[in-house]
């Protein structure tokens, strides 16, 4: 239990310092009935924050940020899973899956949600071994919609936006988790279908819809007859958009 | 119009869902309908005849949300604000019902009156899609019409429906915590605010264009302002998210309940078209191929009509005249250089008219055909070159239609730097469509390379500028790309050419006093020896410099008035025999970079403000010079004179 709310503290200091820093009053008034001065000051004398004497500004040590990042980490990619997989409510299951900080175990998981930059929130995911790399990919179960073959189709899994208010307008035109989209043209300019719309799109945002590797197919059958391609299209876990990944500069 | 307080009616709609031609039936007048997003830029308004009461119908420009992210879509909301309307007409495309419904979403919130048009539908039948519209009336708590805007169909069910529009049930509650927030702000605002949900919800996400001025006094305000930051901040979430997935759970229901049967989507045409037009490998001869197919029929089949003309009616008259009236200065006046006949009044009809006619009627085709936006994708990347994204694509290329809509469109742009360059470019080297045609018509005495290389030029000259504007102008942060493509449609005949009368209608109403006011100007001008003197000033310029007969002056004046005066000058003069290969390439260059019309002047000051508007509008002229006279040097160089 000790750990846990350690954690609670850890996270909270976080989620304060990434919107611009703050005071020991001001994670009081965050975290309301939870704070506990004593996990506060368990953190300072474990070498992981320092409180300024006058300010009570808090600050991460470089080894109290490592902890935090993993913890974060963990926290906004397990949101990810739960939201993308199960469809679900996030919040439920993502606090206690945030204890268990195995850094492989994240990697592995932010490696097959196609290295998420977001939590479902919005909030930024911290970077991890894995995306610095960011090869691995053929691991992946998402992919960027970038990674399909011309006329293939496959389902949305979740969509990152430049700015958060642009989900209002990407939403809107359907390009959503569980949506089916057809990538029609690449070059000069990308072309994507959805619910019956086309729509041209730059680079960036067609690198932001991340789809669903098992979900892609090459008939995007809306008649009943493509049902049986459906079918053994789907048995390939592989598509055959890969062929472009070693052409894919890397910036 | 009578005194009493007729109920309004607004017709609402995400972009080229076809309000405009839901609008045109309803009231038997004419707005221009294409298929492409944008049209209809500033609301327009006319009386519903057929109802026994009163009613104005008014037609809004198409938007995607209530919460707004450019400026371009503001407009519905001032309207929203500043007329009440009594009944929401909300028109929905029935190809796109489900991206609509995210909008009916917001709309339905708003508490007013309302029916839905469930339109395109004869294009969904086709498909073989099918959309219980019982159920879709059902579920929104509103009388649903089934249409088909472009044929008339449902236009009478419509009337009738509008008699019993209802106010919808409210679609869905957000989420229980975006609810509480909601209820917490709302002792903080006045209980007359219309729309209060609505603008409650809009408060929370922080929507930058809403004025808090009106919802409060200055110090309310700020406890306002506060009052939102300090709830944001102890919501633990996007609360944009969270909004629009409350929103699309809603729409998905709707829809799975009211979509019978999926659509294939096969039209042959179509995806031939979209696929031709937009691979640049075809894209690029495709586009070549629609340039030099109409160069060719205005230079031959206007050149035939405008002689025809001419030789009918213009020609005899002016002879006629020649005979019965002495020389003099009322001879002068009718039918000199500058007369009001012939400068003026036949050139307008006889000269000009049949270029316009059939140019419109070519772009019209292409407009209703969905091809336009097409061309933003072939050229989007060589914009991003010049640093310009996406945004500032289509807004150019509706310049080709109306460079002065096009330079309003350009609202939708959200960076200044952006919007600064797109409207320079607009009005800098392309031709409107009026223009276009009357470049390809004096261009056709000398022939299709000119037109190639007088194009080529104008094209180039925009890259150049772009990029140019790029250095110079301060950076900042642009939104993403994205553009709903038209469907690729059959053009229908009868409505091109009813788009097509009514622009030469327009044309011909608001330019035939220009004309000949024009031409009455410069026959006293040079009456009182103005023009010669103003010629002998700008000899070395026009002469020396741009290698253009000296009596190019006047159609540099007339440009002022307005272009297509000048072209029909140029034109007379080609006709003459008197522009030599280069001379004609270098006036069809100079009139179409040389000062933007009136209206599109008018445009870039009020969407720059005078300052900055003036300092583009002359930097533009100096530049038009001096390129126009490289190109001639060139063009010299190369070919000899």
């Amino acid at each position: 239990m000790g750990k846990h709310l350690l954690d609670e503290h850890r996270e909270k200091i976080w989620i304060l310092l990434e919107s611009g820093g703050g005071t020991v009053e001001e994670l009081e008034k965050k975290m309301g009935e939870k704070y506990n001065t004593e996990s506060l000051e368990q953190l300072v004398t474990g070498g992981d924050i320092r409180v300024d004497e006058k300010t009570h500004e808090i600050n991460f040590t470089p080894k109290g940020l490592e902890a935090g990042r993993l913890l974060i980490r963990s926290h906004r990619i397990a949101e990810r899973l739960i939201s993308d997989v199960l469809g679900g409510e996030f919040e439920i299951g993502a606090c206690e899956f945030e204890h268990l900080t195995n850094k492989d175990l994240v990697d592995s998981l932010c490696t097959l949600l196609g290295h998420p930059r977001e939590c479902p929130h919005g909030h930024p995911i911290p970077l991890g071994e894995c995306c610095r790399i960011s090869a691995d990919t053929v691991k992946s179960s998402i992919l960027p919609l970038s990674s399909l073959e011309i006329g293939q189709c496959a389902e949305i899994a979740y969509v990152q936006c430049k700015d958060k208010r642009e989900i209002h307008l990407l939403e809107g035109l359907q390009l959503k988790p569980g949506t089916t989209v057809k990538l029609h043209q690449r070059f000069p300019t990308y072309v994507i279908e959805v619910e019956g719309t086309q729509i041209a799109v730059d680079d960036e945002v067609v690198k932001n819809i991340k789809i669903w590797v098992s979900s892609t197919r090459s008939s995007c059958g809306e008649a009943a007859g493509d049902q049986a391609e459906d079918q053994a299209q789907r048995g390939h876990r592989r598509p055959r958009g890969f062929r472009f990944r070693g052409r894919r500069r890397i910036p | 119009m009578s005194t009493a307080p007729s109920k309004k009616i607004i017709i609402l709609g995400l972009p080229n869902t076809g309000k405009t031609q839901i609008f045109n039936n309803l009231t038997g007048t004419y707005g221009i309908v294409s298929n492409y997003p944008m049209t209809t830029l500033q609301a327009q308004r006319a009386e519903v005849k057929t109802l026994p009461e009163e009613y104005t119908l008014i037609d809004a420009p198409g938007f995607h949300s209530l919460f707004i992210q450019s400026e371009e879509e503001l407009e519905v909301r001032r309207l929203l604000l500043s007329e009440k309307p009594d009944i929401i007409l909300h028109c929905i495309d029935a190809n796109r019902l489900k991206q609509s419904l995210f909008l009916t979403f917001d709309i339905m919130e708003l508490g007013i009156p309302m029916v839905v048009s469930l339109n395109a539908i004869d294009e969904t039948d086709a498909k073989g899609m099918a959309i219980d519209e019982k159920e879709l009336s059902k579920a929104l708590g509103v009388p649903v019409v089934k249409t088909a805007a472009t044929e008339g169909r449902g236009t009478a069910e419509l009337l009738s429906a509008l008699k019993n529009a209802t106010v919808p049930s409210l679609p869905s509650k957000y989420p229980e915590k975006i609810e509480e927030m909601i209820e917490a702000l709302s002792d903080r605002v006045p209980i007359e605010i219309p729309y209060r949900r609505k603008i409650l919800l809009l408060l929370l996400l922080q929507d930058s264009f809403l004025t808090w001025e009106w919802l409060s006094g200055k110090e309310e305000q700020e406890n306002l302002k506060r009052a939102v930051t300090n709830l944001l901040e102890d919501y633990n979430g996007n609360i944009h998210y969270a909004v629009s997935r409350t929103k699309n759970r809603w729409v998905s229901e709707i829809a799975s309940n009211t979509i019978k049967k999926q659509g294939v989507f096969s039209d042959r045409f179509s995806e031939g078209m979209a696929r031709l037009s937009r691979n640049p490998a075809t894209g690029f001869p495709l586009l070549f191929f629609f340039l030099l197919l109409s160069y060719f029929i205005v230079v031959h089949v206007a050149g035939f009509l405008e002689e025809v003309l001419s030789s009918l009616i213009s020609d005899p008259i002016v002879s006629f005249i020649g005979r019965i009236i002495s020389d003099g200065w009322i001879k002068d006046f009718l039918i000199g250089d500058y007369g009001i006949l012939t400068l003026g009044l036949f050139n307008a009809v006889f000269t000009v008219l049949p270029v316009l006619s059939v140019f419109f009627l070519l772009f019209g085709l292409l407009e209703d055909m969905g091809y336009l936006p097409n061309l933003s994708i072939l050229v989007r990347r060589l914009f991003n070159r010049i640093g310009l994204s996406g945004k500032a694509i289509m807004p150019i290329v509706l310049g080709f239609g109306c460079k002065t809509m096009a330079t309003l469109t350009t609202r939708s742009i959200a960076s200044k730097k952006e919007r600064t360059i797109a409207i320079f470019l607009i009005a800098f080297g392309i031709p409107c469509s009026a223009q276009m045609g009357l470049n390809m018509a004096i261009l056709g005495n000398a022939g299709v390379a000119s037109f190639i290389i007088a194009l080529g030029f104008l094209f180039f000259v925009e890259l150049v500028a772009g990029a140019l504007l790029n250095k110079l102008i301060k950076d900042d942060a642009s939104g993403s790309f994205i553009l709903e493509l038209p469907p690729f449609r059959i053009p229908n005949l009868y409505a091109v050419l009813k788009k097509t009368y009514y622009r030469l209608f327009w044309f011909l109403r608001e330019s035939i006093a220009i004309f000949i006011i024009a031409a009455v100007g410069l026959f006293v001008f040079d009456a009182l020896g103005g023009l010669d003197f103003l010629k002998w000033f700008l000899h070395p310029v026009i002469v020396n410099w741009l290698g253009l007969p000296v009596d190019m002056v006047e159609a540099l004046i007339l440009t002022m008035a307005r272009h297509e005066i000048a072209a029909g000058f140029i034109l007379n003069l080609s006709n003459a025999g008197r522009l030599s290969f280069i001379q004609s390439i270098i006036s069809v260059v100079i009139t179409t970079m040389f000062v933007p019309c009136i209206a599109n002047i008018v445009a870039i000051f009020k969407e720059l403000g005078a300052k900055t508007g003036l300092v583009m509008v002359l930097s533009i002229n100096l530049v038009s010079f001096l390129l126009a006279g490289i190109l001639n040097w060139t063009l010299i160089l190369f070919l000899g004179s």
